[in-house]
């Protein structure tokens, strides 16, 4: 949730790009954080920033 | 003894004599020798594209020296937000395109101010119109006209706050309630127009003479824009006829006088009319806010969410800086365990919304302190009560975000509560509204990539003992060169009028960031402090070796005497100090320097000021109209520098946030601003002001001058929202859209004897 926070604060094109790019679309995410009840803008990222983190090696 | 010999007792102006004598040479003021008159065309379009400008008419006109256009510039998009290249996103002088009525597109100079104005009529400007969108919430929506192209569903900025699990604590949550308002837009009013008189010499020198809260931040913008080196422009504003947010960025008078100066190596001097002043100069951010808020049936505070839309209007400007601090505001000054805002700044084809005074804080507290007498109302409990159950204290963290550190909001509630029931019964249709408020006393951001401390000042001692005191700061009638002189006094033990000021000359003044976010007091009066604590040290040193006291005593300086503290009748006079002192240093005067840059102070400010403010307003039945009668302010500044200063503060604010409250309003129809004058936006006349009254509650703050806080903004921040809630109180109907006006209170209360009806 703190990523999906930073990623939103910056809200530079190189966040908005990865978001995009992830079947996601950057704008929608932020008009449903304000249209709609709860959290569910940054849940969603927050949701797919964990699975995208499962997909990276770390290195030993 | 009594504790200070300077702060806190009542000094006048230092500059007020030469202000009401009219020696006070403001920008409007300054002639020079070969000065041209400047004017500027305006766009007549809210969108379009500049498809193309033809000047030649206009240069052919007898007694024009110059004109320019966008082509003439570097094609720089500047701004004040220069660490966020994307946020920089202002020209001045159009190039390809204009998105708002009123943006600068051509600048002439003429031998005078009529010709002038006769040459903008032949410029032949060949536009483009394009769809234009002017309301926050039709800008957004999918399909809506572009305004910029960068900007996908012209979103200019978001910003997010969040602590504690707020679904968690809604879902605890006795009683919730959610409501919508809309804040409206503030034109600033200055007595003093924008105006600049730029003087470009073959040297390749630029001195600008300009009505500014900041010299500095003008010098840089300038040097950028222009292409110049920084020191190569020189920023004089010696006094500056007010600013309240809307002179510390660049404006077009600067920007065209300098470009038409550079052609003609001749001075410019452009001053916009009170008609360009309300069209085509940056006002308050129009909010559409929504505010939910989760309590327990004890009143406890457990829950809040912001939704915020503001009205961004053409560009950037300050207004990023505003939807933070509305979101940070919005939780002021109370103990929210969580807390969820989300702000969106959205570009229009309207006037740019940027600073103004209480900078996005006078809307949150509108909305916030409306809904929580409404909350009070539904819970049954005393509205001051609920406050005080919720209120911050001192040593309040704000989760990841403040640390207040001194905190007199509930000596506040007190000293209100207590003239309320001085009051009495009321006659009816009367009543009467708090507002409790915190605001910030200065910022620590640093958006503006400064590489020099924040503020800094320079003190030089004279043979004579006259201390000549150099600062960065700007008074703009706020009062701020009279605090430095009298810290500064203070602290080196001598009086106010052995001070002479030097400010407003990027020449020869340190730097200083400017009047803006109420930050002099704290920041340019710690840098005061500190070089005059340096000075004094100096003094003492010589002062020691001529007394030759036990090592155990200390020394200091009161009232040009310095002692022993411990046996202050054991001394010698500061001025036989001065003379050994610069005897002894060669011949050189002392000399001293202070500084002060926040450090680790959290995300907004180094310190708080608070108040609670009480409003007893009259609503006529018949006609909705309201009549002020009584405000009455705690104010908690930490330590007041000057009482009449703080009075003078208050007064003022109390004018501009009522108006802002009931009375002032920028309506508009397609973009055009259809009150753009002084007949038809109404300000509050002085017959129109209630009886103010102020009560000082003395805190102190360890991060400010011998204690001191803000006292400027924090003032205009809870105005309407208590006046909303005398109306409430008054007549039982609550008014949710910025200005209250009789139109609005006649709609409610017909609507309210509806349903009683039903």
């Amino acid at each position: 949730m703190d990523l999906a926070r930073h990623i939103f604060g910056t809200g530079d094109q190189a966040h908005k790009d990865w978001v995009n790019s992830k079947g996601l679309n950057f704008i929608e995410l932020l008009l449903i954080q304000t249209m709609e009840p709860g959290n569910k803008g940054y849940q969603t990222l927050a949701d797919l920033l964990e699975k995208e983190a499962e997909k990276v090696d770390f290195p030993e | 003894m009594k504790k200070y010999n300077v702060i806190n007792t009542p000094v006048h102006n230092i500059d007020g004599i030469a202000k009401v004598t009219g020696r006070a040479r403001y920008t409007f003021d300054i002639s020079l020798p070969h000065m041209l008159h400047g004017k500027i065309l305006r766009s007549p379009y809210a969108h379009a594209k500049i498809l193309n400008i033809s000047v030649i008419k206009a240069e052919s006109l007898p007694g024009v020296k110059a004109v320019v256009t966008g082509q003439d510039t570097l094609g720089i998009k500047q701004g004040i937000w220069r660490r966020y290249k994307e946020l920089c996103d202002e020209e001045i002088l159009a190039r390809d395109k204009v998105r708002y009525i009123g943006e600068p597109v051509a600048a002439v100079a003429a031998i005078d101010e009529d010709k002038a104005e006769e040459a903008l009529d032949l410029i032949e400007v060949e536009y483009e119109p394009l769809p234009a969108v002017f309301e926050q919430l039709e800008a957004i929506k999918e399909g809506a006209p572009l305004i910029h192209e960068h900007a996908e569903r012209n979103i200019n900025v978001t910003r997010h706050i969040e602590w504690g699990d707020v679904d968690e604590a809604f879902r605890a949550a006795d009683y919730i309630r959610e409501d919508w308002f809309r804040c409206s837009s503030q034109a600033h009013v200055c007595m003093e127009t924008h105006c600049a008189v730029a003087s470009y010499t073959p040297e390749g020198k630029l001195t600008v003479y300009t009505s500014t809260q900041s010299h500095y931040y003008i010098q840089v913008l300038l040097a950028w824009i222009l292409g110049m080196r920084e020191n190569d422009v020189r920023v004089i504003s010696r006094y500056t006829g007010g600013g309240f947010g809307s002179k510390f960025e660049l404006d077009s008078a600067q920007f065209c006088s300098s470009l038409l100066s550079m052609k003609v190596c001749k001075p410019v001097k452009i001053v916009l009319s009170r008609e360009e002043e309300f069209m085509a100069t940056k006002r308050r951010t129009p909010m559409f806010y929504y505010l939910r808020s989760g309590v327990k049936k004890d009143g406890s505070f457990l829950a809040k969410e912001a939704r915020v839309f503001t009205e961004g209007g053409a560009y950037t400007a300050m207004g990023a800086t505003a939807l933070y601090l509305t979101g940070f505001f919005q939780a002021f000054p109370y103990v929210w365990p969580s807390y969820r805002y989300d702000g969106y700044r959205v570009y229009t084809n309207t006037a740019p919304t940027s600073a103004m005074r209480g900078f996005g804080a006078p809307q949150a507290i509108f909305c916030a302190e409306t809904q929580i007498d409404l909350i009070a109302d539904e819970l049954g409990i005393d509205p001051i009560e609920l406050r005080r159950k919720n209120v911050m204290y001192p040593g309040y963290e704000v989760p990841g975000q403040a640390y207040i550190q001194s905190c007199g909001i509930n000596q506040c509630l007190d000293k209100v509560e207590e003239w309320i029931k001085s009051r009495g019964e009321l006659p009816p249709n009367r009543g009467i509204g708090i507002a409790a408020y915190g605001f910030m006393s200065g910022g620590i951001f640093n958006w503006f990539d400064t590489p020099y401390a924040f503020s800094s000042a320079v003190i030089q001692i004279n043979i004579d003992g006259k201390v000549d005191l150099y600062v960065g700061s700007q008074d703009m009638g706020q009062g701020s060169n009279t605090t430095m002189a009298m810290i500064c006094a203070e602290e080196l033990g001598v009086r106010v009028e052995d001070i002479r000021l030097h400010m407003g000359d990027t020449e020869n003044c340190p730097v200083d960031l400017g009047a803006w976010g109420s930050r002099e007091t704290l920041m340019q009066g710690n840098a005061v402090k500190m070089a005059a604590s340096d000075a004094k040290r100096q003094l003492l040193e010589f002062a020691a070796a001529k007394l030759s006291p036990n090592i155990v005593y200390d020394m200091d300086i009161k009232d040009r005497w310095i002692h022993l503290i411990a046996r202050p009748e054991r001394g010698i006079s500061y001025f036989d100090i001065v003379k050994e002192a610069i005897r002894g240093k060669d011949g050189q005067p002392i000399i001293a320097r202070g500084h002060y840059t926040p450090h680790r102070k959290g995300m907004i400010s180094p310190a708080y000021s608070f108040g609670v403010q009480a409003v007893e307003a009259e609503v006529d039945p018949d006609t909705g109209k309201i009549s002020l009668k009584n405000c009455v302010t705690a104010h908690d500044c930490g330590q007041v520098i000057n009482p009449i200063g703080v009075k003078g503060q208050l007064e003022g604010a109390i004018a501009m946030a009522a108006g802002y409250g009931f009375t002032e309003d920028l309506p508009m129809d397609e973009g055009k601003i259809l009150n753009p004058n002084l007949v038809d936006y109404k300000i509050l006349r002085t017959t129109e002001m209630p009886e103010t009254n102020v009560f000082e509650v003395e805190t102190y703050e360890p991060e400010g001058p011998f204690g001191a806080k803000e006292a400027g903004e924090g003032l205009t921040n809870p105005t309407a929202g208590a006046l909303g809630n005398a109306v409430y109180h008054a007549t039982g109907v609550s008014i949710k859209g910025l200005p209250i006006t009789p139109e609005k209170v006649l709609a409610a209360l017909k609507e309210k004897n509806k349903k009683k009806k039903k």
